[in-house]
């Protein structure tokens, strides 16, 4: 009859066990595998689409687009609280009758700025799932700011002339 | 009390680590990121068995070991376009086994347990005495419940200091970190498995 296992530890453990512990795992978890993973993994890859190289351009185009937007709404918010009065209470010639007015750059600049940020999703949208980080966090940030702006912002400056 | 850096104990191999990869590999990560499978194969084949190890490490059980490592590959070849060519590829391999294995062992909920003899799952000796086996199941489990708990960074140093043998130094270099650190966070995993194990005996009866 063989004796029974030895307790494997009393109290207290000490460092030299824990390295054992450590060198006697790194033993066993080295042997060889039983069957070479690559066959396996090759054989798994034949549902993969091949890697995507322009997979590092993606963020840097959606980044560089976010910022873009972050810019553009920022200016658009600040543009429409202040300018149009200034422009029209300031005695400047843009006041004078005949005087050209200055042209709403809003909607130009917001349908720029959706194209522009647009355009990097949907093309690439399949190859960057992995991209829920900050930079997606970013750019619908941006979007949905953009957004805001675009609802709350009137549509065309009123004429004081005519109130 | 012993010193952190003191209890490191010298390699008996010191392979040095590359920093930079051989002209084969270059051509198999080039084909490879081209879509080549069989040269994915390739590297798979070169890199196995040190990614087998690094999910053997946090998972105690070998068929569950080979499933996240295949995951682990599916994974590196999807992000292959974001390889930096110009980096070692085993060293990336590694990194992306160990997180691939740390979420999979927190998943699961794996953690050390009094085990029974007919529960050992792969002794490295088979004729090695009952009490040996028992002792080295118990080990596996601790050491993986101290990796969870650690994180895929400190699993990483695990596998480069214990199992490929590296010095603190090599390791340092490989990182960019400084011996210092990697002597602290060696000395805390060493903490981690000594409390694991302390534990362990608390529990058995």
């Amino acid at each position: 009859m063989t004796p029974s296992p030895p307790k494997p530890h009393q109290a207290p453990v000490t460092d030299d066990a824990a390295e054992r512990a450590l060198r006697d795992t790194a033993r066993a978890v080295s042997s060889p595998p039983h069957a070479s993973l690559a066959d396996r993994v090759v054989a798994r890859l034949a549902d993969e689409p091949a890697p995507s190289r322009g997979a590092r351009v993606v963020p840097m185009m959606l980044a560089a687009a976010a910022a873009l937007m972050v810019v553009a709404a920022v200016a658009f918010l600040l543009a429409p609280a202040s300018e149009p009065d200034r422009i029209a209470e300031a005695p400047t010639p843009a006041n004078e009758p005949g005087a050209t007015s200055m042209p709403d750059v809003r909607p130009i600049l917001l349908a720029s700025a959706t194209e522009a940020l647009a355009e990097p999703i949907a093309t690439y949208r399949a190859p960057i799932d992995w991209l829920s980080g900050p930079v997606a966090r970013q750019a619908a940030g941006a979007i949905e700011l953009l957004a805001q702006a675009g609802a709350a912002a009137p549509p065309e400056p009123t004429p004081r002339e005519s109130s | 009390m012993t010193n952190a850096t003191a209890t490191v104990v010298v390699p008996t191999v010191a392979a040095p680590p590359r920093l930079a990869p051989s002209a084969d590999e270059a051509a198999l990560v080039a084909r490879a990121r081209a879509g080549d499978r069989e040269a994915f194969g390739d590297l798979v084949r070169a890199t196995e068995r040190g990614v087998l190890a690094i999910c053997r490490a946090m998972v105690t059980n070998d068929d569950d070991a080979e499933d996240i490592a295949q995951e682990a590959y599916l994974k590196a070849w999807r992000a292959l376009g974001r390889f930096d060519v110009r980096r070692p590829f085993a060293p990336w391999m590694h990194r992306i086994a160990s997180t691939t294995a740390i979420d999979a062992a927190r998943r699961r909920g794996r953690r050390p347990r009094p085990v029974a003899i007919d529960s050992v799952s792969e002794p490295a000796d088979a004729n090695a005495p009952a009490s040996e086996r028992v002792w080295l199941d118990q080990a596996r489990r601790c050491v993986a419940g101290a990796l969870a708990a650690l994180g895929a960074d400190v699993a990483l140093l695990y596998h480069w200091r214990y199992v490929e043998e590296l010095s603190v130094e090599e390791i340092a270099a490989r990182t960019g970190r400084r011996p210092n650190t990697v002597a602290v966070a060696l000395h805390r995993l060493r903490d981690a498995v000594r409390r694991q194990l302390q534990r362990q005996g608390d529990l058995d009866p």
